[in-house]
């Protein structure tokens, strides 16, 4: 489990990103409209986390991570019975080829904060 | 009176009895022409019957021109008008006779008007003369149609008779008037006594014989002169005989010179000539002949030289036709056999012959046996100019057809070339020069090249479907690539090789000197057997590092063979494909450095926004968090810092391209300073040690104390930052080991990790700008990290390296000198700039 996941509840939103800095930055961000986070430093910790808890209202995921990348995790719970209607929004600063990600809604980096929210509190996750 | 005197006057018959005794004829005419009276003479003569009596005189002749003179001398009676001696015929038994007549008038006599005729036949003394007459006549004529002269002389050398067609050659007629009388010796125009036409004179004037030669008037004459005598053996003069031998003689020198010419053509032996005879015995031979067939003369006379017998067996039929020839011709067309030689050699000859005429008398030339001469001429000389003329025409056919071949080789080249120069990439390239070889080059080619990576690449091609299998097997086998001969000599030194003619031998692995083409193993010499290999040609392909691949063309069949000008044109070839790989490879390389940037590029966007997202984020949240007019929370103060922290990486990220930008335009400029090791080690990993904290990370460092270096300490602490990045980047949560052993004059750091490690593959790229060895899906980073630090290294005069095997964790050891010269980094790619 990533450090910052400070919610159990149906409307956390999850922060998947290999960057510290970025993780805690739009973790810092959601506090501001007081959104629950979880966080989780690349794919292989996602699919843990949400292997042992609720859905999450929302994951803004990170697409190059080492190890088990965004894609891989986008795969993953499509496949997942459970997990398969769980919103994802592809927070990236990559420009080019997103393959299967290009289908989701994306937040490109450097991220404005207003879009960060509103795109955050029209999937329904309560602050 | 005497008795008889009385007789004739007391016997009236008495006078009739004297006349009839008389062999003259007596008539006693009267003056009318009537025949009183005729003695027994000329009823003998004339054949009339004592009745004839009374009868007109000139009845007497049977010729009306005789009849009418004599009756002109009657009517009227004019005696003078008989002419006396006047010859008439007279009526004969057979033959009519001619006489002689005597007429008289008998004008005393009582009667008068009497004439008295008497006659005596002189018909064979004219036919005697006439005879002797005709006889000189013919033999004037014989004499003249003689080519030579005849001639009498009297005992002063006059002369008396002249006669011969040689009369005419001296431009005098025969028995001419002139002629008789003249001195002999006017005609040899001397009076020399000793002058052999004198002297044969005087000689047969004393009774004897003589022969003599000379020309005269330019003509050659045969002379024999002999006595001349009369019918008391005296000797009257002299009798000449003089052949005209001018024409013998010509004729006698044609035939000389003729037989000459027959000699010589015998014995200059330019010919052989044999007699021969029909069974096959050689009866006479010139030495020509003899020595042509290598037996000797007494061999021959022997009787030992046939032939038939020394003709060989394909000809005996030709001999039969020319023998059947000689039978019915008398003579046979020319043909051309051979002899075998007593020696067992065989000798072309053109032969032709004739047939003796002995056919004997009823007999027929079928059947009897044949005789003849025959000709042989000596063909050897003949042969073996026709046979240089074949082979000169062989030649200038094969010549002809090379500069075919080589005019459709130059097409090839052309057309291969221009597919050369059209392929992209080595794959292309080689399969494309292997198959323009053939098949005007080559029956199969067979293409090695050490690839660009160092992957070898083979490309072969035949036009031979069923040898297509064959090659892939040969690809199969590895030549041995110190073998002394063949390709693997010319990948060695960069010379062609040129193996004419490919023995069996020369592929086997113990070929003495080697196998021309590296054989190793008995399949590898099986598969090259069922290719076949006649002749082989191996040409070096060049490339920037030298010789780079072996182009190897093979004849499998006959009639092909290289030649020295064929080593050109394959080098040319080469040539060829060694630009076109070198564009291909210059391409690639283009390629690859278009695809590093652009992934460089996108990376660095990546990387860049990722602090920028973050400081944006800071900078929004501080300035909401202002505008809510809650300045000092503790949010505040953690977005102010973190924003400060972002622009600090914002800004290390632009150093490092900052650099790459430097080493790019060699501009890297080292400030040497003295420092110590260890403190400068220490320093790095005491810096970042907060960040080994967060990834896992032990790290432990072997450094010696004391040690003295001098170099740029900040680019040398960059370096050992970025490998101990790299370490803790791809070996998170493992151990990470730095190690420094000094040596009298360099310094080696180690730095190890046991994370992912990497593939040998990428261990030679991993040190080039924008390259790294791992994903952009999966880790961040400019790539830019070793080959900043690979350049720094080089700048000391020193190296970086890597030893790793995949899982096993990497170990990167950087070799400095401890005192580094000042110098510039040189680089080679040049792309960005």
């Amino acid at each position: 489990m990533g450090p910052g996941a400070d919610s159990d509840a149906a409307d956390v939103v999850l922060i998947v990103d290999d960057d510290d800095d970025i993780r805690e930055t739009v973790q810092l961000a959601l506090q501001m409209d007081n959104h629950s986070t979880a966080l989780a430093a690349d794919g292989s910790e996602a699919l843990d986390w949400l292997g042992r808890h609720r859905p999450p209202c929302l994951i803004l995921l990170d697409l190059m991570m080492p190890f088990v990348d965004g894609w891989q995790v986008i795969d993953r719970l499509r496949q997942d019975d459970r997990l398969a209607r769980v919103p994802i929004v592809v927070i990236t600063a990559f420009n080019r080829d997103l393959g299967s990600a290009a289908e989701l809604p994306i937040l490109r980096k450097p991220v404005e904060l207003g879009d960060l929210l509103n795109i955050t509190n029209s999937y329904g996750c309560v602050g | 009176m005497t008795a008889t005197q009385q007789s004739f006057v007391d016997d009236p018959q008495f006078l009739r009895h004297v006349l009839d005794a008389s062999r003259l004829l007596v008539l006693v005419v009267d003056p009318h022409g009537t025949i009183e009276f005729a003695n027994r003479a000329v009823y003998k003569t004339t054949g009339l019957a004592p009745a004839a009596c009374q009868r007109p005189v000139w009845e007497l002749t049977t010729f009306p021109v005789e009849r009418d003179l004599l009756r002109a001398g009657f009517s009227p009676f004019r005696p003078e008008a008989f002419p006396s001696g006047v010859i008439f015929h007279v009526q004969g038994g057979k033959a009519s006779r001619l006489v002689d007549w005597d007429v008289r008038l008998l004008g005393a006599h009582r009667v008068a008007g009497l004439v008295v005729m008497t006659g005596v036949d002189v018909t064979d003394r004219i036919a005697s003369q006439q005879r002797l007459r005709e006889t000189e006549e013919f033999q004037r004529r014989v004499l003249d149609r003689l080519p030579a002269i005849v001639w009498t002389t009297d005992r002063d050398m006059r002369t008396t008779f002249s006669a011969g067609g040689g009369l005419a050659a001296l431009g005098l007629a025969s028995g001419e008037v002139a002629l008789m009388g003249t001195p002999v010796s006017s005609y040899f125009q001397t009076d020399d006594p000793t002058h052999p036409g004198i002297a044969s004179h005087l000689r047969a004037l004393r009774g004897e014989s003589c022969v003599f030669e000379m020309n005269w008037f330019g003509r050659h004459f045969h002379s024999r002169i002999e006595p001349l005598r009369d019918q008391r053996d005296d000797i009257v003069g002299a009798i000449g005989l003089a052949f005209d031998m001018t024409e013998q003689a010509r004729t006698a020198e044609a035939l000389k010179s003729s037989e000459a010419h027959l000699r010589r053509l015998v014995e200059a032996n330019v010919i052989g000539i044999f007699f021969f005879e029909e069974h096959g015995r050689v009866t006479q031979a010139n030495q020509s002949f003899l020595e042509l067939v290598g037996y000797s003369r007494d061999e021959m006379l022997a009787g030992s030289v046939s032939w038939r017998a020394m003709t060989p067996p394909e000809f005996r039929a030709y001999d039969d036709q020319a023998i059947a020839e000689l039978k019915s011709t008398g003579r046979c067309t020319s043909y051309e056999k051979a002899y075998v030689t007593k020696d067992g050699t065989r000798v072309p000859v053109l032969v032709g012959g004739a047939a003796f005429d002995n056919v004997p008398e009823g007999g027929s030339r079928e059947n009897a046996p044949l005789a003849g001469v025959a000709f042989i001429v000596d063909l050897r000389e003949q042969v073996r100019l026709r046979q240089a003329l074949d082979r000169l025409l062989h030649r200038e056919q094969r010549a002809r057809a090379e500069t075919e071949l080589a005019n459709a080789r130059l097409v090839q080249v052309v057309e291969g070339s221009k597919r050369l120069s059209r392929t992209m990439n080595a794959r292309e390239t080689l399969d494309t020069l292997a198959s323009v070889m053939v098949p005007g080059l080559a029956d199969w080619s067979y293409v090695v090249h050490r690839g660009w990576d160092g992957t070898a690449l083979v490309a072969s091609a035949t036009d031979d479907p069923h040898k297509q299998p064959l090659l892939r097997a040969l690809h199969q086998c590895m030549p041995d690539p110190d073998a002394p001969e063949g390709a693997p000599r010319v990948l060695r030194t960069g010379e062609p090789a040129l193996y004419e003619d490919v023995t069996e031998a020369q592929l086997m692995p113990d070929a003495p000197g080697g196998p021309v083409v590296g054989t190793r193993d008995p399949d590898h010499l099986r598969v090259l057997r069922t290719l076949g290999m006649k002749s082989l040609l191996c040409v070096p392909i060049g490339g920037r590092t030298g010789v780079e691949g072996v182009i190897m063309l093979v004849a499998s069949g006959d009639p092909h063979r290289y030649a020295p000008e064929d080593v050109v044109l394959a080098r040319d070839l080469a040539a060829r494909a060694a630009v076109s790989l070198e564009n291909g490879r210059l391409l690639s390389e283009a390629l690859d450095a278009v695809r590093a940037r652009d992934e460089f590029l996108a990376v660095a966007a990546h990387e860049l926004r990722t602090p920028l997202t973050s400081l944006l984020l800071h900078v929004q949240i501080l300035s909401r968090a202002l505008e809510h007019e809650k300045p000092t929370d503790g949010r505040s103060a953690r977005s102010a810092a973190a924003a400060q922290s972002q622009a600090r990486r914002l800004s290390v990220l632009v150093d490092g391209l900052l650099d790459v930008s430097r080493l790019g335009s060699n501009r890297l400029a080292l400030r040497l300073e003295e420092t110590k090791l260890d403190e400068l080690v220490d320093s790095v990993v005491s810096t970042m040690a907060p960040d080994f904290r967060r990834a896992g990370c032990d790290v432990t460092v072997a450094v010696p104390s004391d040690v003295a270096v001098k170099w740029d300490r900040l680019r040398i602490e960059q370096v050992l930052t970025n490998l101990l990045s790299n370490a803790m980047k791809f070996g998170a949560g493992s151990p990470i080991e730095v190690r420094v052993e000094v040596t009298d004059d360099h310094v080696e750091i180690t730095v190890r990790d046991y994370g992912i490690g990497i593939s040998e593959e990428d261990q030679a790229r991993i040190f080039g700008r924008f390259e790294r060895a791992v994903s952009t899906r999966n880790f961040g980073g400019l790539g830019l990290g070793l080959f900043i630090s690979a350049q720094i290294v080089r700048a000391h005069q020193g190296s970086l390296r890597v030893e790793s095997e995949p899982g096993s964790g990497a170990c990167f050891i950087v070799r400095l000198p401890r005192g580094a010269q000042p110098s510039q980094v040189t680089s080679d790619a040049e792309l960005l700039h």
